[in-house]
């Protein structure tokens, strides 16, 4: 497509306001071609070509080499540059070379794997090698009655690290002859495996790698990543073992343009994104009237509805024949027909396609001509992987983030070389965080037992957890091992996941309409059939906010009433209904601090760990009309709170720090707002978790005055906030460190309002508003505060040039800059990650 | 959740350990370069009380060598237990104390080929197996109890890991036995004790029941093989088929009520014999043991009393 001319057609279009505040173009890539050191075997060259595969790019060579001579590696290549066969090529050679080979493919979701799945189909559909290659889906979902068949014939078998976890390792001795043939483990999407999942399949491996030993295999480890800072190092610590990097990508890339987008003045009822959506919406038809192929990425379920229903409306008033060609793309919807929506993309029979992340992994849609990202997806990485959905091979492509209603999204506007200049986040994973490893350590223990090698496996944590499982009575010691002195496998009550994975269906009750039939269905009445329909599924996190009674509930772009939501049954019945408004959520959420485990008290701050209960719950709803967005109406909602009790640690500001704050005319809780923001950064260097692990709130209701409380995200707690209150020594300066170097002058994403502002998995970021940037002076005056050599009674500091000051003949010397006087004026109220 | 003790322990880990930003990142998570640990703990020392709990004195016995190590073996005739023995010796049982009359044969009923060669073989050719484990799939067998015929009589053994680590010389043993005996009698053998046989036997890589033999009850692979190979007869299938509609339910102490009209005393629940078993290995103390293996051999015996019945009103 014609980039430079389509934008310039925006730039004349009516609606058109100087929108478009910045066009980065990223120049064009030839391919790199590379030859095998050894030509492939004739019957997978065969398949290559069959697939119109001429040559092979050099990092796809690279791996194979690599994995010849039996080095583990991972891959970092861009969306569509052939990235599976960088792990399919060196595992097929091996299948075709000893059929008795076999592989284990472990992708984050299900969809990989079906997707990967169907894509192996694909390639091995030539009679020569069929038969000779099996690949067979290992998941929660495979039928019982097949499951026998791929323990004992697949060669490849397609899972995902949860099945692996509970349901393979616990009964090796069922796969005792795969583990025996096991060659090679691909891990893709390896970026997905930070924070605590991280730690999880950290130690999900360490046990694979123990139940291969048992076998007698030693798998070698082919693993992909998107684009983080530091792909080697996750990989290395993930597996417990050094791999090589590989992220010399010789696909060849057209040219590129990203813009930066600023929509017009924010929606009329001051919704979150609502303009970005909008504009999106706006662009993605006139890309598709020009001939594109397009994605919207959206940051919510219900955003991506909406704006499929906009489009498809707006080509429709165009008599365009595109209308029918629009789809949305989220979790949620059914595998087939999400397996649809690949295929219509990658074949190009849709032209449009309004996604959620549910699309950012490496679900293979091909590339398409535009990506429209409407609102900063949180992370740099995030945005590349949008954006990198859009990308020929031969000719440009564009990319467009539309700002959002966040300071960040608007810093980002105001400052794209900031963007641009951006390293991509560090993945972070602690494979001897004792909280996880305890788990994995029981599990462990029942598959095999536990012996004096399991020590360099899972580090020197090994013996003493042991050992207290063994007081415990989970664990049984017989001559120098432990056994588990359990009944019950023990990792199915191990999740990998921040929350449980229990989904709710929504049913269509067909019969619904019909008069004399009780609002209540599933009651199973004899009187005609009842016809009861699957249309889609909903994590149970965030059931209470999608289908709560009388919700209306988007589903390919139409509407349906919910009529009942069955708790207990994990069941939603709708009925479709053409409403001309849809609803969202009034969320309450709380965190409630219910006991101190130990605490300390110091000259300017009381600090405290503890349990936490932090509960949400929708309490009513909106009812806002399709296209003005008018709020027509409020309605009660009568459902129980969710509630994740799990551990916490607080900082109570004291009363002298109170004083002096006020002093310098700051306000505490601008200050702790900001330290909140800077702690989710600076937290997880020392705790090793990822932001997304934690939460954190500024809130006065538990303990009366402002108080800044961070949790775990994680029922019971994994450990990270316990070590926040530990060791105040380590993370506060890392925060201080942070806003005094950052050269912004009232604060921006990388100190105080950082990117990854974005709501918790709990929340529909649907309802997340945007909020401002806490003040960058009250934050520095805080954080000296804190960190000051042990202040006195009496006034030996004083408020000199907004920062804090000794009256004395002490000083500093560093010459830290000054700040000017903050602004005052903003509410005090929880705000939420 | 996690227990008060166990936090509180991991609480002190936790906040001793701190990430080491020197380098650590290149040399991956498990730079684990102190010198080689010891094993893990020193053998537990068991307990001398003033009453002996052994195993020896509470299930006499004997240690039983093989190639794979020792287990604990304990023995009885059958006729020193149950006095029906003497009757099925000649396969003429006058036993027939029997609530329900279970010799009508339902209509239509031919003879099952499980129950044919059931009957072709015994006594010298079957096992009757019956197993005590520490729980479900993936959970180790500790008690492997059989019934065949020894020397012209009908012995009961019971097979018996004193600790985990015997689990693997029991199976081999049980596997010699099974191997010279081409059809096993059980109840719910073909969903449970089978598949545990065999995935235990995999897991100690010593291949007993494994896919050749055909004993799975899975449903792929026929359960009956040919004339000379080996059959499993899983009595809980033709119990079903003969009085599901007579009995309340099919479980096996339900049928010993009604059919060979004996109830239990003092007998352990099935679910708490995984966690005796374990306080067993922990502490020494063989008393509940002792109550499991009267558990097994009242099972053993239901099971062959059971195989007469439902070969005779098969017959």
């Amino acid at each position: 497509m014609d980039v430079a001319r389509f934008l310039e057609r925006i730039r004349h279009l009516p609606w058109y306001d100087g929108q478009l505040r910045h066009v980065e173009q990223l120049p064009e890539r030839p391919a790199r071609f590379a030859e095998p050191s050894r030509p492939l075997a004739r019957a997978l060259a065969e398949l290559l070509a069959k697939r119109g595969i001429e040559g092979l790019y050099s990092h796809q060579v690279a791996c194979l080499e690599l994995a010849r001579g039996a080095s583990d590696w991972v891959v970092v290549s861009g969306t569509a540059s052939g990235k599976t066969l960088c792990y399919n090529l060196p595992i097929l050679e091996a299948c075709l070379d000893d059929p008795r080979s076999r592989a284990l493919y472990l992708f984050p979701t299900k969809a990989l794997a079906q997707d990967q799945f169907k894509g192996l189909l694909e390639l091995l559909a030539p009679a020569e090698t069929k038969g000779r290659v099996t690949p067979g889906v290992f998941d929660g979902d495979t039928p019982t009655a097949q499951r026998r068949r791929i323990q004992a014939e697949a060669n490849l078998v397609l899972s995902n690290p949860d099945m692996l976890h509970a349901s393979i390792l616990p009964y090796h001795p069922k796969w005792a002859r795969f583990f025996s043939d096991l060659k090679f483990v691909v891990l893709d999407e390896a970026h997905t495996y930070r924070g605590i999942l991280g730690a999880h399949v950290a130690g999900v491996l360490r046990r694979l790698w123990r139940v291969c030993e048992h076998y007698g295999s030693r798998p070698l480890v082919l693993a992909a990543s998107a684009t983080i800072a530091n792909p080697r190092e996750l990989v290395s610590r993930l597996i417990g073992r050094d791999v090589t990097l590989v992220d010399d990508d010789g696909a060849p890339r057209g040219r590129k343009f990203f813009a930066l987008w600023n929509p017009q003045c924010p929606g009329k009822d001051g919704l979150a994104q609502a303009s970005a959506s909008d504009d999106a919406t706006r662009l993605l038809v006139e890309a598709l009237q020009a001939g594109a192929q397009a994605l919207v990425f959206t940051r919510t379920r219900q955003s991506a509805e909406l704006v499929r229903r906009y489009a498809q409306q707006e080509l429709a008033a165009r008599r365009s024949p595109l209308a029918g060609q629009v789809r949305a793309y989220r979790g949620g919807y059914l595998p087939d027909e999400r397996r649809a929506i690949e295929a219509g993309l990658a074949d190009g029979g849709l032209r449009g396609v309004a996604a959620t992340n549910a699309l950012e992994l490496g679900v293979d849609i091909g590339s398409l001509d535009v990506a429209l990202l409407a609102g900063y997806p949180g992370t740099i990485a995030s945005t590349w992987q949008q954006a990198g959905r859009a990308g020929r091979r031969q000719s440009d492509s564009l990319a467009v983030l539309l700002a959002g209603n966040d300071p960040v999204d608007h810093y980002l506007l105001r400052h794209p070389g900031y963007f641009f200049a951006q390293s991509p986040e560090h993945a972070v994973v602690d494979p001897g965080n004792p909280y996880v490893l305890t788990r994995h350590l029981k599990a462990a223990a029942f598959e095999l037992p536990l012996g004096s090698d399991d020590i360099e496996r899972f580090g020197p944590l090994t013996r003493p957890i042991a050992e207290l499982l063994h007081d415990n009575g989970e664990l049984n010691e017989v001559a120098g091992k432990f056994y588990f002195a359990g009944e019950q496998n023990p990792a199915v009550r191990i999740s990998l996941r921040h929350m449980s994975d229990n989904t709710f269906s929504i049913v269509l009750a067909r019969d619904a309409l019909q008069p004399g039939t009780p609002a209540a269905p599933g009651a199973g009445g004899s009187s005609g059939p009842r016809e009861h329909e699957v249309i889609a599924n909903v994590d149970a996190i965030s059931a209470p906010e999608l289908i709560y009674p009388q919700a209306v509930y988007l589903h390919h772009g139409e509407s349906y009433l919910v009529r009942q939501l069955d708790l207990e049954g994990k069941v939603a019945y709708v009925e479709r209904r053409e409403t001309d408004y849809y609803t969202q959520a009034v969320l309450e959420s709380s965190v409630r601090i219910s006991g101190e485990r130990s605490g300390r008290d110091a000259a300017w701050v009381r600090s405290a760990y503890g349990e936490a209960d932090v509960s949400w719950q929708t309490v009513a709803f909106k009812k806002i009309k399709f296209g003005t967005r008018e709020n027509i109406g409020l309605g009660p909602v009568d459902i129980p709170s969710q509630t994740l009790s799990t551990t916490a640690f607080w900082l109570v500001p004291s009363g002298g720090l109170r004083m002096r704050m006020k002093q310098a005319g700051w306000r505490v809780g601008e200050g702790l707002a900001g330290l909140r923001n800077l702690a989710l950064v600076a937290l997880p260097m020392v705790a090793m978790c990822d932001s997304r692990d934690l939460g954190g709130v500024v809130d006065s209701k538990n303990l009366g005055s402002s108080t800044l409380i961070l949790y775990d995200r994680y029922p019971g707690g994994l450990g990270y906030c316990e070590r926040g209150f530990e060791h105040l020594d380590r993370w506060l300066p890392i925060c201080r460190e942070m806003v005094a170097a950052c050269e912004c002058r009232d604060g921006c994403p990388s100190c105080v309002g950082l990117a990854n502002l974005r709501p918790s998995i709990h929340m529909d970021p649907d309802l997340s508003r945007g909020y401002p940037m806490p003040d960058k002076a009250a934050t520095l005056g805080l954080l000296d505060l804190l960190l000051a050599p042990l202040p006195a009674e009496g006034g030996r500091w004083k408020v000199e040039g907004g920062r804090w000051k000794e009256r004395e003949e002490r000083s500093d010397g560093l010459g830290r800059p000054s700040y000017d006087a903050p602004t005052l004026g903003r509410n005090e109220e929880p705000l939420h990650q | 959740m996690l227990h008060e003790e166990v936090r509180a322990r991991l609480e002190l880990l936790n906040r001793q350990r701190l990430p080491d930003h020197n380098g650590a990142a290149d040399s991956g998570p498990c730079a684990l370069d102190r010198p080689h640990a010891p094993a893990l703990l020193s053998p537990a020392e068991s307990q001398a009380g003033e009453t002996d709990l052994s195993l020896s004195a509470l299930a006499p016995g004997r240690v039983e060598y093989g190639p794979a190590g020792c287990h604990w073996l304990v023995r009885h005739r059958v006729a020193d237990l149950w006095h029906g023995a003497v009757a099925i010796g000649g396969h003429s049982s006058r036993h027939t104390p029997c609530a329900v009359r279970p010799d009508d044969p339902m209509p239509g009923d031919s003879i099952h080929p499980e129950i044919a060669a059931f009957v072709g073989g015994f006594p010298r050719d079957v096992l009757f197996l019956d197993l005590e484990t520490c729980g479900f799939a993936g959970s180790p067998i500790f008690l492997a109890g059989v019934v065949y015929q020894d020397e012209r009589e009908l012995v009961l053994e019971q097979l018996l890991a004193r600790d985990y680590t015997e689990e693997r010389a029991l199976l081999a043993a049980l596997g010699e036995l099974a191997r010279s005996r081409p059809v096993l009698v059980t109840f719910n053998g073909k969903s449970f004790d089978w598949p545990m046989v065999r995935d235990r036997s995999a897991y100690h890589r010593l291949g007993v029941g494994d896919e050749s033999s055909n004993r799975n009850g899975d449903g792929h692979g026929p359960s009956v093989s040919g004339p000379a190979g080996p059959v499993h007869c899983d009595l809980l299938h033709h119990a079903r088929r003969r009085w599901r509609r007579r009995l309340p339910n099919c479980k096996l102490q339900t049928l010993e009520r009604f059919l060979c009209r004996r109830l239990r005393r003092d007998d352990i629940s099935g679910s708490r014999i995984g966690q005796e078993y374990h306080y067993f290995v922990r502490s020494g103390d063989a008393r509940s043991m002792q109550v499991i293996l009267h558990h097994n051999a009242l099972d053993l015996i239901t099971l062959v009393e059971l195989a007469m019945l439902v070969s005779k009103s098969a017959g």
